[in-house]
């Protein structure tokens, strides 16, 4: 009996599936589809819109954001590491080159403290522009890890490159 | 060393070491007493060291003879000419890494050495020693982003904090002015209801809308660590590095700060 009803559990509980919310940032140029029963968090209007953060539950969560290369860091592995230090990742992260839609990118990935973290970064060059770059992050425990990045891994999968406004 | 200002708008006595990188051999104590035309200075920002520059700083040993010492910082309090205003002055700007292994301090470059009573009051953005005042090149969006420098200095004087905060946040949310947010005179990035960028009339129509609804966040910010604390309250962006990619902004304004400001 109580393996049934851990089986049912997991079923309606245990996983995001259903329909999918979609995120459209126009002022980055992306958009990835998120599994219901989430919650997205976007700033308030008319803050700066880069991207949401999306709830797992506790201290879990996955960040996607798209800024400007305003660091001129001029690669995905440059970006990386530069943000990686910022935020002091404790631990050593395994690093290696990946792609994101296309892009060339980045991944950073560590387990630190009961913790799970992944982070994607990819860079869009824009001619004469300035470029974006784009960050998706994993923060998670080691107890969700498998499920959370189940999420996270569909979430890179649904990301888009769409037109930047000029 | 610190981004922040440690030492407030303090007297202090410093000991400045320029060292002509790249340049060698053009620079001397004569050079520094003539480009600041007195040896009486106050200090408004602490220091940087640009990175295309040559100036590092270090409190001053208590003697005057601009002595060769790493030693740690050293306040003369009782020196008459020296009026701490606050425990900010407490706070130890650590020896750069070259003096810390170099106690005497012996480059292949001529080096000037010497030490002022910091009590007038140029701005922090002149204080890059004459003979190296030449600039790293910024790329044309940069040099383009600070000709608003005077919208910003004076929502800077309006908010008082200061112009330099809110550049780096600017130049994060703009692109440093990219083509659209330029067509947009759009300074900061703001959006209608998270969907696409606003527009604005002009640059200070942009900017009095900034102040208008987060300036109350940043007022009086005295650091940056001050004004990213404003945003946070604002809840300005739920990424957590979000933050620290603005802060560190703050030294890539100062790198190129002087681009628009021939000599």
């Amino acid at each position: 009996m109580r393996s049934w009803l851990l089986a049912i559990l997991l079923l309606c509980g245990g996983s995001y599936a259903g329909a999918a919310q979609d995120y459209m940032n126009p002022t980055y140029g992306y958009s990835v589809q998120v599994p219901d029963g989430v919650r997205m968090l976007q700033p308030a209007s008319p803050l700066p819109n880069h991207g949401i953060t999306v709830e797992l539950g506790g201290r879990r969560n996955i960040s996607i954001d798209g800024s400007y290369d305003a660091a001129f860091f001029g690669s995905a592995m440059a970006a990386l590491r530069q943000t990686l230090s910022y935020e002091h990742w404790a631990g050593k992260p395994f690093v290696r080159a990946t792609r994101l839609a296309g892009l060339p990118a980045a991944r950073a990935e560590r387990g630190h403290n009961g913790r799970r973290q992944v982070r994607i970064a990819a860079y869009r060059t824009r001619g004469a522009e300035i470029a974006v770059f784009y960050e998706i992050d994993l923060d998670t425990d080691t107890t969700h890890a498998a499920r959370d990045e189940a999420v996270f891994n569909s979430i890179l999968r649904s990301f888009t490159l769409h037109p930047m406004p000029r | 060393m610190n981004e922040d200002r440690p030492f407030g708008y303090e007297t202090l006595k410093l000991r400045a070491v320029f060292v002509p990188k790249g340049n060698p051999g053009s620079i001397s104590a004569a050079d520094i007493t003539d480009y600041f035309g007195h040896d009486v200075v106050r200090l408004r920002y602490s220091w940087h060291g640009s990175e295309g520059g040559g100036l590092e700083l270090e409190p001053a040993p208590d003697r005057a003879d601009g002595g060769e010492s790493a030693a740690g910082p050293m306040q003369d309090a009782d020196d008459p000419g020296f009026a701490p205003s606050g425990p900010p002055t407490a706070r130890a700007m650590p020896p750069t890494p070259t003096l810390a292994r170099a106690p005497r301090y012996v480059d292949p470059v001529r080096t000037a050495v010497a030490t002022w009573r910091l009590t007038a009051a140029p701005s922090a953005s002149k204080l890059v020693p004459s003979a190296d005042r030449r600039q790293p090149v910024p790329p044309p969006q940069v040099a383009q982003f600070f000709e608003n420098r005077a919208i910003y200095e004076e929502m800077a004087k309006r908010l008082d904090t200061d112009a330099e905060f809110l550049m780096a946040l600017s130049s994060w949310e703009s692109g440093w002015g990219d083509a659209h947010n330029r067509a947009l005179h759009n300074l900061f990035g703001v959006t209608n209801h998270g969907a696409n960028n606003l527009s604005f009339a002009s640059d200070q129509e942009a900017a009095d809308y900034w102040v208008t609804h987060y300036g109350s966040y940043v007022r009086g910010a005295r650091t940056m660590d001050e004004f990213i604390a404003g945003l946070r309250r604002a809840h300005y962006n739920p990424h957590a590095g979000y933050y620290d990619n603005v802060k560190k902004r703050l030294e890539t304004v100062r790198k190129y700060r002087n681009t628009d400001r021939p000599e």
